[in-house]
């Protein structure tokens, strides 16, 4: 059967390091090797305020030269598990910070609105393109954190144009920490009347990125008793106070065991590049699921 | 006698006629002649040739016509042969009785004047093979057997039978091959004596007169009588079902099997279509076999059944009760669960369903048995993956895995089916592991029976050895019960209706070892102490005999020669299966011989002591004081206890597969990988007894014992009379030990195990290698198959003429070209086919695809056996890295060179060389070629585990020779220089 139909999942949080980059890196590794749903699946990182994915990968592969200002490209980046391989098409920004925005001149420097609607516009015409050329296809923006203008402006124009071609989603992470949940669900509320495109033609997912190992914590304080019947209780109350603060009902909610082999392999001086570890960036139904009521 | 001397005077002169037909010139000679004959065959056979009779006491004739230059055609006849006479080494010998048969068929063609039909050559071949008779026997048997119209007579040779020891049969047709087998096999005295004094016991021989005969010829100690007065198509149903204690099942042990005479079809259907049968279709062998068993077919199907170990394959209990029993136990552990009633129920219908896929599948899996292999796996399959997708339930589902610590449900899935019993556990074949196994070895099976390349017949048996060898090794090694552990017994696993788990109070064993792997090293020891005149070895935790009489031989051997002064060896077995041992080695006593030089000993509580945790240990330092030589043969002694360890790598990949889990799948990667995730299911439901964690995990059984190696480390710097041999199964031990002086390495693959041999003598020394050097890597052969596979003059089945194959890999540099050449070591160069080049060259790149191809377990198990063999022969860097090129598929076309079998041909033999480098340079490569790219994390796992000094070793050695691939090269040097970077 062909797949004719994409998608197109917008990856987002309202405050850093919540965990986006893995997150969109295991949804398109798990596509290239489990669920394989899409005919191809481009990595796409939107991070204008710190760009990081030439570090994820082998360094030779990710040059400054071959970033989306200078190629308006994606590079293919080979990944292998075990006897598979698969490409994953990687569209980056150059991460130097010294003020250019390149997009071919220097005339810019001084218009960062406009580079930044350039980058937009660039961006918007090659996901067009490429789904004309390649239907079928997964796109993964990796976005900064927040929702800019700069990611109203690609979502609304992906909800407008490309409904027809691709599913689009958008998926907000938040850790466990306290201020990072309420200020999530205070921006989500907030952007169901702000945003242009109507609540009920999103498709909104809010995942909980169980980053400080709370089910841990749970075991080690149950002692010897089953801990489960804690853990559940737990996350059933999280999932209650989280429903009832939220505006709409149709938001799914998610949660996500971050993985201690990917963040032991993510620090400084140890770290393994995603090649290196293809296995761990593939979801399974316990480390992510739906929460149950 | 006077027709019957005169056709084998006739058949002589054809034979010397065919031997030297078109040759001028020949120095002929032909042994195996029966000594009261010799004399009498003082005629000259042929005018144009010389004949002398001759025998090692007076040879003085032969020596002067081979001195006399106008003389040059010369036969020499004599019993024992002129090989082992300097003066007459260059005559060209054949036995009597030719190898080659064409030559017999062609003489008793010619002398008889008949025409053999193929059956008929079927036959005899058949008889001459694995009958016990002279030449003089077999041709009186002819001619007594008459001829006809210029044929045999069929009804008089089957009668005549007794005439060479076998019994005789009523057929009017020349008997098939699977018939004329089955007799001979069954016309052993042994065999005969027990079973037939058996029938009597049991007053099953009903008839007086068969009685009679039987009773006065076993009286006398002989069964002639029985072979000529009684056909053997009525009395084989008394041959039936040899008494239990006859047989050794599982056994490995074939000079015992041999030593005993008894001979019954250990098979299972696969290896007797690929051994036996001229059929290849396995189900209908199997439909033979099952219907034979059900219904007692009839004689003329019987012809073609083999006597067949059924026995071996009882369930334990004999009733289904008991097993229900336990059914309704876990039912009711599971009722009682902390669950939901959904979850509850869901897991009660699964344990129905398995329930009544077993019930539904017992008379089947019983009828069956592992030997008919093909409907045994079809007949298990559904509870077999019933049960196992019952086991990834209780894992994959959160909230059912952290309800089951301390309710007894996992270890009594687990111990389905088995007897539990304080000392052991035994797991019977219908269990669904040992089902996945059998599963895992019909994979393999299947993958060569229809394999039509090979017309030798060498490609299957080296496949069927492999298999053998592969299927020594089950899914997993561990049982818990009542928080006691119990370890796998290896001997168990081939062949065997009940595999069985020791409690690991009693120690583990986690290979099967035996003397073969340890030969060199005792003989070395032997040749390396001249003065000793006694000699004590302890091996510690060795599982069989194999290999011992071998190693007594050599022992001999040295023991008359110049080079030591031996006088007595003795062998102290420590083993916690010393009663097996001694049993074996009761069997093999009269085989061994005046054992005025060698001794045992067994006694291994005398060096037991208790630890901290109640468990016996050996006392090695006891054991290491007293001996001269200490092997400890991969036992729980060289490491610590087992624990747990959580598996790093690919848990998403490992749960997402078990929660679809088909064991057909399982079996099919097991098969292409070597792997499956049915070890990993196992350990983890036990580690879920234990703690409330989450992931997978694995048992770590053989983390080296750093202290024990200290101390052995120390007991040889002490003595440097002693040597240590530590022998161990895992694979990284190599990297697990920190600097340890005197010592060195060695890596085999045995018994399906990849196996490193740690020695420890003062004299060791671990020299470096040197980077380069001329020449290549050179191996023997049949040395090769014969240690790997026990399988002997393999060279013979590619040119009956060859005694063997040298062969030479080298690296042309300028080139860039791998050559290969093969010196092909024969006795008679001049009787070589002409073809010779091409059947050598097929059956070598078919030994060098095979390694090379790794499309499946067989192959890759071949891959490390040759890489092993590589190593262990490189004697510099630059062949270690030509072995790791040359494994990674390379085609070569072999040059070919005859070579006389009295030449000494260059291979290296040197046994004391160290491989511990060869060894670190290929995990090396390993490494990087497991790695996609080079990160932080590579760099510091390349610093815990290996030494910059090789790695530079290495690419000093590439930087000339180019040996490594490209990928390779970039990697290392990308490592170098961040190493370099770091400082």
């Amino acid at each position: 059967m062909t797949k004719e139909y994409g998608k197109i999942i917008f990856v987002n949080s309202y405050k850093g390091g919540a965990g986006k980059t893995t997150l969109s890196m295991m949804h398109c590794i798990d596509d290239l090797f489990n669920t394989q749903k899409y005919n191809n699946v481009i990595y796409m990182d939107l991070d204008i305020l710190g760009t990081g994915t030439c570090y994820l990968f082998d360094e030779t592969k990710l040059p400054e030269g071959k970033s989306f200002e200078v190629t308006g490209e994606a590079v293919p980046i080979e990944l292998t598990k075990g006897a598979e391989s698969a490409l994953l098409h990687v569209v980056y920004l150059s991460p130097s910070i010294d003020g250019k925005f390149s997009l071919g001149s220097i005339h810019f420097i001084n218009h960062q609105e406009l580079a930044i609607e350039m980058l937009r516009e660039k961006i918007q015409q090659y996901i067009v393109k490429y789904l004309n050329i390649q239907p079928g296809s997964l796109f993964v923006l990796d976005c900064s954190p927040g929702f800019s203008k700069f990611e109203q402006q690609l979502l609304r124009f992906c909800y407008a144009e490309l409904n027809t071609k691709a599913e689009i989603f958008e998926e907000y992470i938040t850790t466990l920490d306290s201020s990072h949940i309420k200020k999530c669900i205070c921006c989500l509320n907030a952007t169901q009347t702000a945003f242009e495109v109507y609540a009920n033609h999103r498709n909104i997912r809010l995942t909980i990125n169980d980053m400080q190992n709370y089910d841990g914590y749970l075991r080690s304080i149950a002692g010897t008793s089953n801990p489960m019947p804690v853990i559940d209780r737990k996350w059933s109350e999280i999932r209650k106070e989280i429903r009832d603060k939220l505006n709409n009902d149709d938001i799914e909610l998610y949660r996500w065991k971050y993985s201690k082999e990917i963040a032991l392999r993510t620090t400084f001086l140890n770290e393994s590049k995603i090649e290196n570890q293809v296995e761990d960036y593939i979801f399974t139904a316990d480390n992510y699921k739906e929460m149950q009521a | 006698m006077n027709d019957v001397f005169d056709y084998y005077v006739n058949y002589i002169t054809e034979y010397i006629k065919l031997l030297t037909e078109n040759k001028d010139e020949f120095f002929l000679s032909l042994c195996d002649i029966e000594d009261e004959l010799l004399w009498k065959l003082e005629v000259s056979f042929s005018s144009d040739q010389q004949v002398v009779v001759i025998d090692n006491k007076d040879y003085s004739q032969a020596v002067r016509l081979r001195n006399d230059a106008s003389i040059t055609r010369i036969v020499l006849i004599s019993a024992e042969g002129v090989k082992q006479i300097d003066s007459l080494k260059d005559f060209n010998e054949y036995s009597i009785l030719s190898r080659k048969r064409d030559q017999i068929w062609i003489c008793l063609e010619r002398i008889f004047d008949i025409k053999l039909k193929s059956n008929e050559k079927i036959f005899l071949e058949a008889l001459l093979s694995q009958g016990e008779f002279s030449f003089w026997d077999f041709l009186q048997y002819i001619c007594e057997s008459g001829i006809q119209n210029g044929q045999l007579i069929p009804k008089r040779l089957n009668t005549n039978l007794p005439m060479l020891g076998v019994w005789k049969s009523n057929s009017d047709e020349v008997l098939r091959k699977g018939q004329i087998s089955r007799i001979i096999r069954l016309s052993k005295y042994s065999i005969i004596e027990n079973r037939l004094t058996k029938a009597i016991c049991d007053n099953k021989i009903t008839n007086r007169k068969v009685q009679q005969i039987i009773t006065n010829s076993l009286a006398k100690g002989s069964i002639q009588k029985i072979l000529e007065e009684t056909y053997f198509e009525k009395m084989q149903d008394f041959l039936k079902n040899a008494p239990r204690n006859m047989v050794e099942s599982g056994s490995t042990n074939n000079e015992t099997d041999e030593s005993l005479g008894y001979e019954y079809y250990d098979f299972f259907s696969y290896e007797f279509a690929l051994k036996i049968s001229d059929e290849i279709r396995i189900d209908e062998i199997e439909q033979k076999w099952l219907k034979h068993r059900r219904d007692s077919a009839d004689s003329s199907e019987e012809d073609v059944i083999p006597e067949l170990n059924w026995y071996e394959y009882v369930p334990m209990r004999m009733t289904c009760d008991e097993y229900s029993e336990q059914f309704e136990n876990l039912l009711e552990q599971i009722q009682n669960l902390n669950l939901s009633k959904d979850k509850i129920s869901m897991l009660q219908e699964h344990l129905e369903l398995l329930k009544n896929h077993f019930f539904g599948a017992w008379e089947n899996i019983l009828q069956a048995t592992p030997i008919c292999l093909a409907a045994f796996c079809n007949v298990a399959l559904e509870y077999t993956q019933t049960y196992f997708k019952l086991l990834t339930l209780l894992i994959t589902d959160e909230k059912i895995r952290y309800a089951l610590p301390k309710t007894g449900i996992i270890s009594g899935l687990q111990t389905l089916f088995c007897q539990v019993e304080k000392k052991e556990i035994i797991m019977p074949f219908y269990h669904p592991v040992c089902v996945f196994h059998y599963m895992g070895i019909k994979n393999m099976y299947d993958s060569i029976i229809y394999d039509k390349y090979d017309t030798t017949g060498l490609e299957n048996d080296i496949k069927s050895a492999l298999i053998q060898k592969l299927g020594m090794q089950f899914p997993i090694d561990f049982i818990e019960f009542s928080d006691q552990q119990y370890a796998l017994d290896y001997t168990t696993v081939w062949k065997s209706g009940k595999i069985k788990f020791q409690n690991i109070e009693t120690g583990a064993v986690y290979s099967i070892l035996d003397f073969r792997m340890i030969q060199k090293q005792i003989i070395d020891f032997i040749q390396k102490h001249p003065f000793l005149t006694e000699i004590t070895i302890a091996i510690v935790d060795i599982s069989n005999l194999g290999g011992l009489i071998q190693v007594i031989n050599k022992i001999r051997q040295l023991s008359h020669s110049n080079c030591c002064n031996i006088g007595c060896i003795t062998f102290w077995i420590l083993s916690s299966k010393e009663e097996t041992l001694k049993d074996s080695l009761s069997k093999i006593w009269d085989i061994i011989g005046n054992n005025d030089i060698i001794k045992f000993r067994f006694g291994r509580s005398e060096y037991q002591t208790q630890n901290q945790t109640g468990i016996l240990q050996y006392d090695i330092q006891k054991i290491v004081e007293e001996a001269d030589m200490t092997v400890i043969a991969d036992g729980s002694v060289l490491y610590h206890s087992p624990r747990m360890v959580r598996m790093q790598r690919c848990e998403n990949t490992i749960f997402n597969r078990l929660k679809e889990i088909s064991i057909l799948q399982q079996a099919l990667c097991y098969f292409q990988i070597g792997k499956s995730d049915i070890p990993i299911l196992w350990d983890t439901l036990q580690h879920i007894t234990k703690e409330w964690d989450d992931g997978f995990w694995r048992w770590k059984s053989k983390a080296i014992d750093n202290n024990i190696l200290t101390l052995i480390n120390r007991a040889v710097s002490n003595n440097a009379d002693k040597r240590i041999l530590a022998l161990s199964s895992n694979k990284h031990i190599l990297s697990e030990i920190y600097k340890i002086d005197y010592m060195q390495a060695y890596r085999q693959n045995y018994n399906g195990k990849i196996i490193t041999l740690i020695q420890f003598d003062k004299e060791n020394q671990c020299a470096k290698l040197p980077i380069e050097r001329k020449g290549g890597i050179s191996y023997s052969f049949n040395e090769f198959y014969n240690m790997t596979l026990e399988l002997n003059s393999i060279s013979q089945q590619i040119l009956p003429e060859a005694t063997d194959f040298f062969i030479e890999f080298t690296y042309h540099n300028k080139k860039g070209e791998f050559l290969c050449q093969c010196d092909i070591q024969t006795e008679d160069s001049q009787s070589l086919s002409s073809d010779y080049p091409r059947i050598c060259a097929n059956i070598l790149r078919w030994h060098m695809k095979s390694f090379f191809d790794q499309s499946n377990i067989l192959s890759c198990y071949l891959n490390d056996l040759l890489l092993n063999q590589w190593h262990e022969k490189a004697r510099s860097v630059s062949d270690v890295l030509m072995a790791e090129a040359l494994s990674k598929g390379v085609v070569i076309d072999p040059d070919f060179t005859v070579v006389d079998a009295e030449t000494d041909i260059e291979v290296n033999t040197n046994f004391d060389a160290d491989c511990t480098e060869a060894v670190k340079i290929h995990d090396i490569i390993s490494f990087v070629d497991n790695k996609a790219v080079i990160d932080e994390n590579t760099i510091g796992r390349f610093k815990d585990l290996f030494e910059v000094s090789t790695l530079d070793r290495i690419l000093e050695c590439d930087s000339k020779q180019k040996l490594l691939q490209q990928s390779e090269r970039d990697k290392l040097l990308r490592i170098q220089e961040l190493v370099k970077d770091k400082g």
